[in-house]
């Protein structure tokens, strides 16, 4: 008792001064790009970094979790779980391969995590310790992420462990992708929301009005999180891509392609937030427009070169504060917009697409299609998750090309298959591919699904079963003088680079489905062959039919009458 | 002989039983007394698109609890499936439940605590008995004591003593009467309200046997329960009969509203609701008239006394109570701070914890010498025959 006063007393000499107030760092910033087919792709990335202490023991202390910008709701769960770096992305709709991107998130909710490793636990307690950060996470973004009968896969090719240190080349990721119809929606950007120094009340988080943000073709919520150098750096980003063509029509309007952030989120910036270090509005100046068009406002903006590209640039925290910003891009010539031929859309280096072949529920054939457009040779990092009720057989892996000659054949270079345990672990296929310069080629494998358990069939089953999309990452050229031939794939990434990441959409597969109501009828029928079966018995034991003599017996009784 | 004995040992142990009954506390508070907290668990339990009307249904249920005060930590929300962001809706982000579309159900600020495909029975019986993953958040779980009233709101597709989930699965009258029975046992309620709009709704609650619990249902058996009207551009059926007049009356009462239940049960007629709806309150032991509807609807404004400095004994427990009368008007801060003044009020200068500790203590002691008493009696006699 003594001592514990005596540590009470010494409590506040044992707390030090408070550091991370002036170390933490939040800032964010909004880039709208017009794309050639006269949609919008807007993304907002709102990023808070702060000191960050993975050892446990001062993990575990308060002061070392005392953030002022980094959201307790996330510090927690990640120091609690141990987490040394994660990704969440929840997306709906559809990327169309004609946006210019570098990476394309899954179809659906798709968590990878790297755990902190620790010696004295085992697998199995690992494999726990990832379930409940899935949970919890899942109860913080109301997405149910936890569901039962989706296990996490370990690829570690597709993953490179992005934080420092020797250890981190060891350490495997955890992948847990769940597609569906639409991850995103005003439940799960509540939570995030509320991540936000500044909420929804000021600054770029303003912007954030759900019925806008779900009323595009595709939406994007993320949230990623790493370590670098002692620093720990929560970055959440919102991605939307709007159709201001398609509004302007419903508005009555020819279908103009002007837009405004007004026009695209129904709101202007008011208030800047105060903690910000930097608040930017960028836009993507369009090349190859053939009509003319004007960016305004003209006060307070930069001019940028980023690459190839031009950006308009405004901070939004020396904008007036009397004038809310409203940055707007206007073809003043152009009546309606005319939408472009194909073949004048922007073609990526890649293109892939999913390919579900067979007939029948049980046997069928899956892979993926490859175009190489770039006049080169590209090698290609193939990643597949299937859950376990898709069997590969991954020695009937082929590889098929549209062109004839011998050396300009696609070819795997390399190959790691895990195949499934029921109910326990999905299927892995990992490979690494190479495509020859100017080609479709296919890869493709047979595969043979399960029957699931009666309990196990999900509700409205005769849709069909999602399975997810492929990973498909582009490698960037090898570096001539370094020596590729002893590299392990594993870690081909991590040392060469991704120069495009691509996630194809889910598919749907049909399983053999059984018809629900057959247990009833079985029951039924068995039942009445059983009641027919004891009734006859019983019948037959009990009663005897014979023929009654009616007279005879009349005769018998009237002779006791007289008797009597 | 020895049959006389044991009647010894048998009469002494009815002693001590007797003894521990008047000595221990009573588990159960009265009836009477209130709740310290309120809880909703809100249940759509049908999906696909055609199904709007249930999560209109429900989601205008959470909105008009929250709007009297209950937190979103403590409604549970569960939708079976999305219809906000379907890319059917042609109003992306929104639900309405009157095709005049001026309240927009969905809002800018939601916490649907479990949707799609966990919206099952089992996850609905496991969040009432608490049974829950260890990895669940403290967000989706019921996390209710003897002292809360919970109001619990279902609707989708049923029919005699079952109620539809996923369109795959059904719910019994028996479950949800056994899981209300074993949140009793556990003391997880004080109070609860049922209420559930589907067809044949009344047999739902036909089975429920734990006490405390009033219940209400959109229609009896062999009835059908409709829907109210529908909006022609969402091109769906919006709101259902029974749960559009609850809320109508529900939405002209505040927080500090003196409507009783029976107020709210007298409105129920075929005319209006298309059905007959019925109200079960045998189990119920407050009369309808005196139990107000923000007994289940309505937050509880929790009181905090803290003696500020310079505080006198004597005349302490009046001011204290006046104070937070004129604070607030509801009236379960008053029951709160009659109770408290109650407690101190009391001359012992033992606690009142302590004392119940001590009671206990007492009546084990009894029991035990009691127990000791008889088997030396039962051995004796024993011996003595033997």
């Amino acid at each position: 008792m003594l001592l514990a006063l005596s540590l009470l007393a010494l409590a506040p000499l044992l707390v030090p001064p408070c550091i991370a107030r002036s170390q933490e760092t939040y800032s964010e910033s909004l880039r709208l790009t017009p794309l050639a087919d006269g949609k919008v792709h807007s993304n907002l990335s709102f990023s808070m970094a702060g000191p960050w202490n993975d050892e446990q023991q001062v993990g575990k202390s308060a002061t070392a979790q005392h953030h002022t910008h980094l959201p307790s709701a996330l510090t927690s769960l990640l120091t609690h779980h141990r987490i040394s770096s994660f990704h969440l992305t929840l997306s709906s709709g559809r990327w169309s391969p004609h946006w210019p991107t570098t990476s394309s998130p899954a179809s659906g909710i798709e968590l990878v995590a790297w755990l902190e490793p620790d010696e004295e636990e085992d697998e199995l307690a690992e494999a726990k310790r990832w379930h409940e950060f899935t949970g919890g996470l899942g109860g913080l973004f109301c997405t149910g992420v936890t569901q039962g009968g989706n296990e996490a896969s370990r690829p570690d090719w597709g993953y490179s462990y992005e934080g420092e240190g020797a250890e981190g080349e060891t350490l495997r990721p955890y992948r847990l992708v769940l597609p569906r119809l639409s991850a995103t929606c005003t439940e799960s950007l509540t939570p995030f929301l509320s991540l936000l120094p500044c909420s929804s009340r000021a600054g770029l988080g303003a912007l954030l009005n759900p019925h806008r943000l779900f009323d595009g073709e595709w939406t994007l919520l993320g949230v990623h999180f790493e370590q670098k150098g002692g620093m720990g750096e929560v970055r959440l980003e919102v991605g939307s891509v709007q159709d201001p063509v398609r509004r302007d029509r419903l508005a009555g309007g020819l279908g103009r392609r002007d837009f405004s952030l007004e026009s695209l989120f129904d709101r202007q910036l008011t208030v800047a937030c105060p903690v910000a270090e930097t608040s930017t509005v960028k836009l993507v100046v369009p090349r190859n427009s053939v009509n003319a068009f004007e960016i305004q406002p003209s006060d307070g903006r930069v001019v940028e070169k980023e690459g190839e590209l031009e950006i308009v640039k405004w901070e939004t925290k020396q904008g007036s504060p009397t004038e809310p910003l409203n940055a707007r891009i206007s073809w003043p010539t152009e009546n309606p917009f005319r939408y472009p031929h194909v073949s004048r859309l922007p073609t990526p280096p890649i293109s892939t697409r999913r390919i579900l072949l067979g007939r029948g529920q049980e046997r069928g054939h899956i892979g993926i299609e490859l175009i190489n457009n770039g006049a080169e040779a590209a090698e290609v990092l193939w990643v597949e998750e299937w859950p376990w009720w898709v069997r590969g057989f991954v020695g009937s892996l082929t590889a098929e090309g549209a062109s004839s000659s011998e050396d300009s054949q696609p070819s795997v270079l390399a190959l790691d298959y895990t195949p499934p345990i029921p109910r326990r672990r999905p299927t892995t296929l990992q490979a690494l591919l190479h495509l020859p310069p100017r080609s479709t080629s296919k890869f493709l494998l047979p595969y043979e699904s399960s029957y699931l358990w009666y309990t196990e069939y999900p509700s409205d089953a005769h849709r069909g079963f999602e399975v997810p999309g492929a990973l498909v990452i582009l490698l960037n050229p090898a570096s001539p003088s370094a020596e590729e031939i002893d590299v392990d794939p594993s870690h081909l990434l991590a040392s060469r680079g991704a120069k495009l990441r691509l996630h194809t959409p889910s598919t749907l597969l049909s399983l053999p489905t059984p018809d629900f109501s057959m247990p009833y009828n079985v029951i039924i029928l068995t039942s009445t062959v059983v009641a027919l079966f004891f009734g006859s018995v019983c019948n037959k034991l009990v009663r005897a039919w014979w023929v009654v003599d009616l007279e005879a017996r009349e005769e018998a009784e009237k002779k006791e009458d007289k008797k009597e | 002989m020895v049959q006389r004995s044991f009647g010894c040992a048998s009469l002494l142990w009815l002693v001590a039983l007797l003894a521990l009954a008047v000595l221990l506390p009573s588990t159960h508070v009265s009836a009477s007394s209130a709740s310290t907290n309120n809880w909703a668990v809100l249940v759509c339990s049908s999906r696909f698109w055609f199904n709007y009307r249930h999560m209109a249904n429900t989601l205008a249920m959470y909105r008009t609890v929250k709007r009297l005060g209950i937190p979103d930590s403590q409604i549970i929300l569960m939708l079976a499936d999305d219809v906000a962001c379907n890319p059917r809706n042609p109003f992306a982000g929104t639900v309405y439940s009157n095709k005049d579309r001026k309240t927009d159900l969905y809002g800018e600020k939601i916490e649907v605590d479990y949707k799609g495909e966990e919206v099952n029975v089992e996850t609905f019986l496991r969040l009432l008995s608490g049974q829950l993953a260890r990895s669940s958040r403290f967000e989706r779980r019921l996390m209710t004591d003897s002292r809360s009233n919970i109001f619990v709101y279902m609707t989708g597709h049923g029919g005699d003593e079952f109620l539809k989930f996923q369109d795959n699965e059904e719910i019994s009258a028996f479950d949800i009467a056994d899981a209300f029975g074993g949140m009793w046992a556990k003391g997880r309620y004080n109070e609860i309200l049922f209420m559930v709009d589907t067809c044949q709704a009344n047999t739902l609650y036909s089975k429920f046997y734990s006490p405390n619990i009033i219940a209400t249902g959109s229609s009896a058996k062999d009835e059908n329960s409709y829907s109210h009207h529908a909006d022609n551009d969402i091109g769906v059926a919006v709101t259902d009969r029974y749960t559009h007049h609850v809320l109508t009356v529900l939405e002209t009462i505040n927080k500090t509203s003196q409507v009783t239940l029976q107020n709210l049960f007298d409105t129920f007629t075929h005319q209006i609701i298309g059905s007959n709806a019925g109200v079960r309150s045998d189990l119920f032991n407050r009369p309808l008239d005196e139990t107000l509807l923000t007994d289940f609807f309505g937050g509880v404004s929790q009181v905090e006394l803290s003696e500020p400095l310079g505080f006198r004994e004597a005349s302490g427990v009046k001011e204290e109570e006046e104070e937070v009368r004129g604070a607030q008007s509801s009236r379960r801060s008053e029951v709160l701070v009659k109770r408290i003044g109650r407690e101190k009020k009391e001359p012992k200068g033992v606690k009142e914890g302590g004392g119940g500790l001590g009671r206990t203590a007492l009546a084990g002691g009894v029991l035990i010498a009691l127990q000791v008493g008889a088997v030396w009696v039962a051995r004796s006699r024993c011996s003595r025959v033997v």
